[in-house]
């Protein structure tokens, strides 16, 4: 096998490592501020592509404002949710594996709310940068990677120090961790719980127009891609941005590396067999967030 | 006490009475009840469309015109019902099973060959003539008298597109990949002899699974391999995909040969027109057949429902077969089964005959998709087995 065509597997593997990390974003921002995994994160991506191929494709808006319009029409959604759904379990103090149950019940919402406005049949669109390969020597590469790698790179940043430096992020992790002690510090749970979805149905549509070029929407589509980014997740280190990125690199490498090797019929197997591997011997990821407990 | 015995005897009277005359009344049909099993959602949601669209507009023609004319006379209409097959074989079994309890007189559907092969022992013990348009050649041998094909099987699917491969387009290396369902599995096991018989072999054979989303590493190996055609038997989303990426990876030079599958407008708009010229098909509908009867239909159903997928529009001329059964031997399942076992029938698509596993045509095209539109490449006959 060649140079060429070894690195040529790599850029598809880094390809689908960044939609699977773009998936992992969300949830991990969730998992910081709630302390939950959202199942649903991957279907309110797919319908953040949707909306992006409704305002983009057929009412025809300038890419920019579509995107932009995707974005808030996304984080009004996710705000609608927290007040409505997420909020008055946390309030109640249920338990968070029946909260995580409420986030399944939310596939099933999202999926057919996705069939009803859209119908069933896969749809996409074209960026504006085209869908014309680029040569390089006898490397090829689609132009909407490289503007893939840009915004995964950045959201990996502003995540990061949103919640490292930002009163607002500190906040967040402050509720995710002790609710009841940040309650006591003044901390207004309901409204950090509404930014919280807020901001990641935000990242969701962001995942969701990136990802819609590349793989066409189907209602379905965010299942199969949310799976494989939870697995993103949890060998990233749960609770690390960084960690979604190298977690969600190492699944698409992995994957595509195995299918051009082995076979490409097992390269699910493959892949949940690495993240056994890490569960059983590092279960706290690649890149884990250190949380410290008084006692 | 007498009294009371006697009222309690008339009342019980009047009850069962009344009971054996809407018993009566229930058993009079007010209708030619049709169900229809399609992928309503699912992977294969955007064939349900056009399987549904092309039975409705025939309903709708039927029926306004007033409906079936029985043989005593009575006119009747025909009522058609959709169920959801769900594009996999649990969903078929569930949707068989819905069918069969709305008590049909006969079954349109499935429409995938693992959907036909979970679920026929359902319409068979039930006693009702399903007319399925499924292509593994094996839905039609399960010794089920009730099983109809409204399809013609992969074994024909396959050689007439590799004989157009290899006549028309002079492959000499053709690559293979398939999805691991019965139905792409179907046509790769008839490519195998169709290739030999003009000394091909595939220097590559890759599979994927249903719901891949990337085929990098199969595509690379078939542009490893050198590979000068590639044939490509998958449900629509693959092979939109597909065909796309193999275009992203530098192979838009290798022509690419499908089944009905890329027929399917949404097999287009997926794979972006610019990807998808020169995708060479199998049918048995093709838009781009001159006579003026096809033609007249294809912009018949275009006006009422859009493109159509025309390798999907087969249960137009079902229901054309049904209601003309029905008006000749009324509305007995089984003397409706004897005549679909004897089928011998002039519909819009085609002609219609029925061999003795129950299939009804004996008919393939193929087609190539150039500037915007199918041109029709090729057609084959085939003898009936009665």
């Amino acid at each position: 096998m060649g140079f060429d065509t070894v690195l040529q597997i790599l850029i598809q593997g880094l390809n689908m490592g960044l939609i699977y990390a773009l998936a992992a974003l969300g949830i991990s921002l969730i998992w910081n501020a709630t302390g939950l995994f959202n199942f649903a994160q991957g279907d309110l991506l797919t319908m953040g592509g949707f909306v992006m191929l409704s305002m983009f494709a057929k009412w025809a808006l300038p890419y920019p404002l579509a995107f932009v319009l995707t974005v808030v029409v996304m984080g009004l959604l996710g705000y609608l949710l927290s007040q409505g759904f997420f909020y008055p379990m946390f309030s109640q103090g249920l338990h968070p594996d029946i909260i995580i149950i409420g986030t399944i019940a939310l596939i099933v919402l999202v999926q057919n709310g996705i069939l009803l406005l859209w119908g069933p049949h896969p749809q996409r669109f074209s960026t504006p940068l085209g869908d014309h390969p680029v040569h390089l020597g006898q490397i090829i590469v689609m132009p909407y990677y490289l503007w893939n790698i840009a915004i995964v790179v950045v959201l990996v940043i502003v995540l990061q120090m949103f919640f490292k430096k930002s009163m607002i992020g500190i906040a967040m992790r402050a509720v995710a961790q002790r609710p009841v002690a940040a309650a006591l510090m003044g901390v207004r749970t309901n409204q950090l719980v509404a930014l919280t979805f807020l901001l990641a149905t935000g990242l969701a549509a962001v995942a969701g127009i990136l990802i819609a070029p590349i793989i066409p929407l189907t209602p379905e589509m965010g299942s199969i891609v949310a799976l494989k980014a939870f697995a993103a997740v949890l060998i990233g280190g749960l609770g690390s941005f960084a960690g979604a990125l190298i977690g969600g690199i190492v699944i698409g490498v992995a994957e595509v590396v195995f299918a051009t090797l082995v076979v490409p019929t097992y390269k699910d197997v493959f892949i949940f067999l690495i993240l056994i591997a890490f569960l059983l011997f590092r279960p706290r990821g690649i890149f884990s967030s250190e949380i410290s407990e008084k006692v | 006490m007498k009294q009371h015995k006697c009222l309690l005897l008339l009342s019980l009277c009047v009850l069962v009475a009344a009971l054996m005359l809407i018993g009566c009344k229930q058993s009079q049909p007010k209708s030619i009840k049709i169900v229809h099993l399609a992928p309503l959602t699912g992977a294969a949601s955007s064939y349900g469309v056009h399987l549904v669209g092309g039975a409705k507009m025939a309903v709708d023609e039927i029926n306004s015109k007033g409906g079936v004319k029985l043989p005593d006379g009575t006119q009747l209409k025909i009522e058609y019902v959709e169920v959801d097959e769900t594009s996999n074989s649990a969903g078929a079994i569930e949707g068989a099973r819905k069918a069969i309890s709305l008590d049909p007189l006969v079954i349109l559907g499935p429409n995938r060959s693992g959907g036909v092969l979970a679920a026929e022992k359902l319409w068979k013990d039930a006693k009702i003539p399903a007319i399925t348009d499924a292509t593994n050649a094996q839905t039609t041998r399960q010794g089920n008298p009730y099983t109809f094909r409204m399809q013609i099987s992969s074994e024909y699917w396959i050689p007439l597109l590799v004989k157009t491969a290899a006549e028309t387009y002079h492959i000499k290396k053709p690559a293979v990949i398939y999805g691991l369902n019965d139905y792409s599995k179907a046509n790769w096991v008839a490519t195998e002899p169709a290739m030999q018989k003009y000394g091909l072999k595939p220097v590559t054979v890759q599979t994927f699974n249903d719901n891949d989303q990337d085929f990098s590493a199969q595509l690379l190996a078939i542009k490893k391999s050198g590979a000068d055609s590639i044939f490509l038997y998958a449900y629509t989303p693959e092979v939109g995909k597909i065909t796309r990426q193999r275009s992203e990876l530098g192979m838009k030079n290798i022509p690419v040969f499908s089944e009905r599958a890329a027929s399917d407008p949404a097999a287009l708009n997926l794979a972006g027109p610019e990807n998808f010229d020169g995708m060479v098909t199998s049918t048995t509908l093709s838009p781009g057949d001159p006579n003026p009867k096809i033609q007249e239909f294809i912009k018949q159903y275009t006006a009422k429902y859009g493109v159509p997928s025309a390798s999907h529009l087969c249960h137009y001329d079902s229901v054309y077969i049904v209601a003309d059964i029905v008006s000749r031997v009324g509305l007995d399942r089984e003397k409706i089964r004897q005549e679909l076992s004897k089928l011998d029938y002039q519909g819009v698509q085609g002609h219609y005959t029925a061999d003795k596993e129950g299939n009804l045509i004996h008919f393939m095209n193929t087609q190539v998709w150039k500037n915007g539109q199918w041109v029709l490449l090729e057609t084959e006959n085939y003898p009936v087995a009665r």
